[in-house]
């Protein structure tokens, strides 16, 4: 397929670069898939069974209640410390707040919080650092603190 | 709004600088690191010349006197906003009444010692020539002039900026700079380097230059093999600008900094290009330095070098901003 610019295709051509798409989204385990431009704007959401990887961490996790996990909301190179910092940002066993950051994903210059959903105990990680994670990946599963009735 | 509870001395409000008054005997002033001022005000989706804290003598502590986001870059000076850690070189809200507090820089990672706190719009502040740069020699610009005291107000130019949390890997790491394991900035040789004896301009480049503690804003004095001119200079006051490495006849130089009186009349041995003034502007007291010899056309390369990774900054930043609108 040559270069070209997005907002110079027409309808078929948008057609034909989705199904091009679909067919590399199919060969990976990548879930859903959106692309934006200038005028275009094309999601892919890979049906149910193709998550299959991503469906069994879910199924294993739920065993233990109540626990949640962390996904990763960016594809990025998953960072466990800030690159100018030694100590990783948390540790297995730690309380956490809701909205404290835990990891950071590194796309490019930019280093994108993975905040913690809800206030908890953290788990282990589920992948590594220096890893490049996928969007919606598990990255670390964590037991939901008891709600008190604050 | 952001009230200052403790500040050091010498900690004033700069933007880019007051370019184009220098006709007129001003001084251009401005952010010692001028890379991480706009770094930190892209963060908020400010432009990157909006004025901002420069902290150069810590601790700071700060009260937010209402809801505001704001960035931190430049040194890493463990901040927390109350008990909350924060990352360096990121973007951050405050809720009214929070404290944000900055110790002294750490030195191990990122080897800097002057941090920017950037706010949503800009620090609202008069414009005086051009510029809301503090300008301490005429006692102008900034906030009326002077450096900030404890008690003092500042005012956002807006609160919110609907910005996403974002942190940033500093410039150093894609920029690196050193020679021989120090870190170093490049020069080109000036209109009266000829006139220094050929030990000694192999000596300049060759050697480590320690920045003495008599060193701030308007100027660093380095210490090192002392330069010897072939003969005795006596010269005329001239233009000078920032970057110009002056050498006063005990053959210790100086390097002109933003504060930098805008004419000077000690013979001019090179001047650190404008693509490295920032990393030189963050360089601590007493650390050692080299010079890195350079051409005019290299000098133009980093420039261009630099900017575009200004550039590429501020696109992959404004794709997380879209990306949060859309969302």
């Amino acid at each position: 397929m040559k270069p070209q610019e997005l907002d110079t295709l027409d309808s078929a051509g948008l057609a034909d670069l989705a199904g091009r798409l679909q067919g590399w989204q199919q060969a990976t385990d990548i879930g859903l898939l959106e692309l934006r431009g200038p005028g275009v704007f094309i999601r892919l959401q890979a049906p149910a069974g193709a998550q299959a990887s991503a469906a069994h961490v879910a199924a294993s996790e739920a065993l233990q209640q109540p626990a949640r996990t962390v996904r990763a909301g960016s594809v990025g190179v998953l960072r466990l410390s800030h690159p100018l910092r030694a100590q990783p940002l948390v540790q297995r066993g730690q309380t956490v707040s809701a909205g404290q950051t835990l990891a950071l994903l590194q796309i490019g210059a930019v280093l994108l919080p993975v905040g913690a959903p809800c206030a908890g105990t953290l788990g282990q990680w589920l992948t590594q650092d220096g890893v490049v994670v996928g969007y919606g990946q598990a990255l670390i599963d964590m037991e939901e603190e008891a709600r008190d009735a604050d | 709004m952001i009230e200052v509870l403790h500040t050091g001395a010498l900690n004033t409000v700069q933007d880019l600088g007051r370019h184009g008054s220098l006709g007129w005997g001003v001084g251009t002033a401005g952010a010692m690191d001028g890379v991480a001022l706009a770094a930190g005000n892209l963060l908020l989706g400010n432009a990157p010349g909006c004025a901002a804290l420069e902290v150069q003598v810590f601790p700071l502590r700060v009260r937010f006197l209402q809801d505001c986001d704001f960035a931190l870059t430049g040194a890493d000076g463990n901040a927390r906003l109350d008990e909350q850690p924060l990352l360096p070189w990121a973007a951050h809200s405050a809720r009214e009444g929070q404290v944000l507090s900055l110790g002294l820089p750490r030195l191990d990672a990122l080897y800097r010692s002057r941090a920017y706190l950037c706010l949503p719009g800009g620090v609202d502040v008069p414009l005086v020539l051009n510029s809301r740069s503090t300008q301490l020699r005429g006692t102008f610009g900034g906030l009326e002039g002077r450096a900030l005291n404890n008690g003092d107000v500042l005012r956002a130019a807006a609160a919110r900026t609907g910005a996403a949390p974002l942190a940033l890997l500093p410039p150093e790491r894609a920029l690196p700079l050193h020679c021989e394991g120090r870190p170093a900035v490049r020069v080109l040789p000036a209109a009266e380097y000829g006139a220094y004896t050929p030990a000694s301009q192999a000596a300049f480049w060759q050697g480590e230059w320690k920045i003495t503690p008599q060193s701030d804003r308007y100027g660093y004095r380095l210490t090192g093999q002392a330069l010897q001119p072939l003969a005795p200079m006596e010269m005329r006051s001239h233009g000078i600008v920032p970057g110009v490495i002056q050498v006063p006849p005990d053959g210790q130089p100086i390097v002109q900094m933003r504060d930098a009186q805008p004419t000077g009349g000690y013979p001019k041995f090179g001047t650190v290009i404008e693509a490295d003034l920032w990393r030189l502007g963050q360089m601590p007291i007493g650390s050692r330095i080299r010079f890195i010899e350079s051409s005019w056309s290299e000098a133009l390369d980093a420039l261009a070098e630099l900017q575009d990774w200004q550039a590429d900054l501020a696109r992959q930043i404004q794709l997380y901003q879209n990306a949060r609108g859309c969302a």
